[in-house]
């Protein structure tokens, strides 16, 4: 699941309204409550008592059969002397700062493309839209044959220039490249959208007042477009900078259980996968993994959040 | 609108349109191939002898059929259930104006915060002690209680003038007959949105799936595909067409009901 931050702040601003007081209120305690049953009941369940468990798991270690035994804080000292977890959080890393900003960038471009006045403009948007609803598996698939070393497309034009095939699965440049093409081609549509839907709402009048004093479109982009669109950028980069953190399905797809280039795409999410679900015994320590994942993006999250002064420009 | 539609734009659109298309267009061009043709360097551009018998091989090699109607069934009961369950409780945080519903909502939010792996080791031994795994369910059911959904259903309902709510209830209206008669109808937008992001979800998620179910006749499409990954990824040619058959359904729908996705996605990342 991911976290959508902006919206929910949004709705606590809702919550202190005024409303009558005194005896309505407490009528309505029984059947809110049963409003609010399914939703709680399963949070409950799931969440919090999934979080407590989960919690209580890092702090052990299970054996494959038996009770788990309670060894302290060594899961987190394990983590810090791991450098497959070393790896991981590098490659993460990577991914994130490199493939955020080029989803933000290639949806802008789409999403100012999108913002004209021709008849087909809805057979575009439905095409660049395909990727976001294309089954991410067959997607994966494509690229990996589209890649593929030995009978790739892409290594069959490198050779048509005079080039040599390149490794795209076992060299780090070469990972990365594929990865971030691909975590880009599968990721930009949503945020398309929703930076359309932002510049749909600049007001007429801004660019006619623009061009009456002379403004090039170039200047209009720089000056009014970009900086009303910067909430619709902090929002878009935020949530795919969450999500980034998480990447897990290209690695399990594109690349194989120990082939060459694991040590290059690794990500957290998928070095938790194998220790919790694939290693017998690692439970606690994919337990204490997943924190380790949690607080990272808290505080990266976190730190978006105090960015955000210095470039996203509210109006009013 | 920009009002500025040089030929520049055109063009431009149309060369990211064809960049959007050209992994579709090398995949099924590919699924077409024999597996002799697929092994050549450089690759044919188009199939020499274009057959469809790939198509028929993935049938005999997965339960292709099977795994669509899991597909339909699971995204359509996590949609359902997903949508009903955040409206609820939507409906007792906005409507109701329940006391003490600004900690349950600050609670709430706590939990978005929290990445879905922290959950997942917990959720596996849930599922197991209740003797769901390798079920259809146990894709359901977990996913079903979005927090991130009533958030966007609180955010639907405080937009509904709360006079047509105390009307409905003066007439004598239950919370039930509000809820579904008054308060859901006028509600479509956020619904949707939501509906469109369940969707998406259950159509990407991979993770779960693949720990908790095990059996072929229990996976949807994606992990279903992803099971292949090793036993004939060698064979591209039907590896490329288990993946254009895999995708074509959910584009399919896509191109059927895209007003409301479009509108959908637009709407939830609005707020």
């Amino acid at each position: 699941m991911t976290a959508k931050p902006t919206s929910a702040a949004d709705a606590l601003a809702g919550v202190g309204r005024v409303r009558k007081p005194g005896y309505s209120r407490r009528r309505n305690i029984l059947p809110g409550i049963l409003f609010l049953l399914p939703l709680v009941s399963g949070v409950l369940v799931f969440k919090a008592y999934g979080f407590g468990l989960n919690l209580w798991m890092s702090f052990t270690e299970a054996g494959a059969f038996g009770p788990a035994t309670f060894i302290g804080l060594d899961n987190f000292r394990r983590l810090i002397g791991d450098s497959n977890f070393h790896q991981a959080v590098i490659n993460t890393s990577k991914f994130v700062v490199l493939g955020v900003p080029a989803i933000v960038i290639v949806a802008l471009i789409a999403a100012l493309m999108l913002n004209v006045k021709i008849k087909t403009i809805g057979l575009f948007r439905t095409i660049l839209f395909l990727p976001a609803v294309t089954l991410p598996v067959a997607l994966y698939m494509g690229f990996s044959w589209i890649f593929n070393t030995d009978y790739g497309i892409v290594n069959g034009f490198v050779q048509m220039l005079g080039g040599q095939p390149v490794n795209w699965f076992g060299t780090n440049v070469g990972v990365t490249t594929v990865f971030i093409v691909v975590m880009t081609y599968a990721s930009f549509s949503v945020p398309m959208l929703v930076l359309l839907a932002g510049l749909t709402q600049i007001p007429e009048s801004y660019y006619e007042a623009a061009s009456i004093d002379g403004a090039t479109p170039w200047k209009i982009f720089w000056h009014i477009k970009l900086p009303l669109l910067t909430p619709s950028i902090f929002y878009v980069a935020t949530t795919n900078i969450i999500t980034m953190f998480q990447m897990f399905s290209l690695v399990y797809i594109m690349l194989p259980e120990s082939s060459a280039g694991m040590q290059f795409g690794q990500t957290i999410v998928h070095y938790y996968y194998q220790n919790a679900f694939v290693y017998s015994g690692s439970r606690g320590y994919a337990a204490a993994l997943s924190i380790a994942l949690f607080l990272m993006i808290l505080i990266i999250t976190g730190i978006t959040f105090r960015l955000q002064k210095y470039w996203v420009t509210y109006d009013k | 609108m920009n009002a500025r539609t040089g030929p520049w734009t055109k063009v431009a659109l149309t060369v990211m349109a064809v960049l959007t298309l050209a992994p579709f267009v090398w995949m099924v061009i590919s699924s077409l191939k024999t597996f002799a043709e697929t092994m050549t360097m450089p690759p044919t551009l188009l199939p020499d002898n274009p057959t469809l018998d790939n198509f028929v091989t993935v049938t005999e090699r997965i339960p292709f059929f099977t795994l669509l109607w899991n597909t339909i069934v699971v995204s359509a009961a996590e949609v359902v259930l997903t949508v009903i369950i955040a409206s609820l409780a939507a409906y007792a945080l906005s409507i109701l104006d329940l006391p003490g519903k600004g900690i349950i909502l600050v609670a709430l939010l706590a939990v978005m915060m929290v990445p879905g792996e922290i959950f997942m080791i917990p959720q596996y031994q849930i599922i197991a002690a209740l003797g769901l795994t390798d079920t259809l369910t146990a894709l359901i059911l977990p996913s079903v209680f979005s927090v991130f959904g009533a958030f966007l259903m609180v955010q639907t309902f405080t937009s509904i003038p709360k006079e047509m709510v105390e009307a409905a209830r003066l007439d004598g209206a239950g919370h039930f007959t509000t809820f579904f008669r008054i308060v859901l109808p006028n509600a479509k937008g956020g619904m949707t949105a939501l509906a469109v992001i369940t969707l998406l979800g259950s159509w990407t998620s991979l993770l779960w799936p693949i720990v908790v179910n095990r059996s072929m006749d229990k996976f949807t499409l994606g992990p279903g595909l992803a099971m292949l990954r090793g036993s004939f990824f060698t064979e591209s040619n039907i590896m490329m067409a288990a993946g254009v058959m895999a995708a074509i359904p959910m584009i399919l729908f896509f191109l059927l009901i895209q007003k409301q996705f479009i509108q959908g996605i637009t709407q939830s990342g609005m707020k």
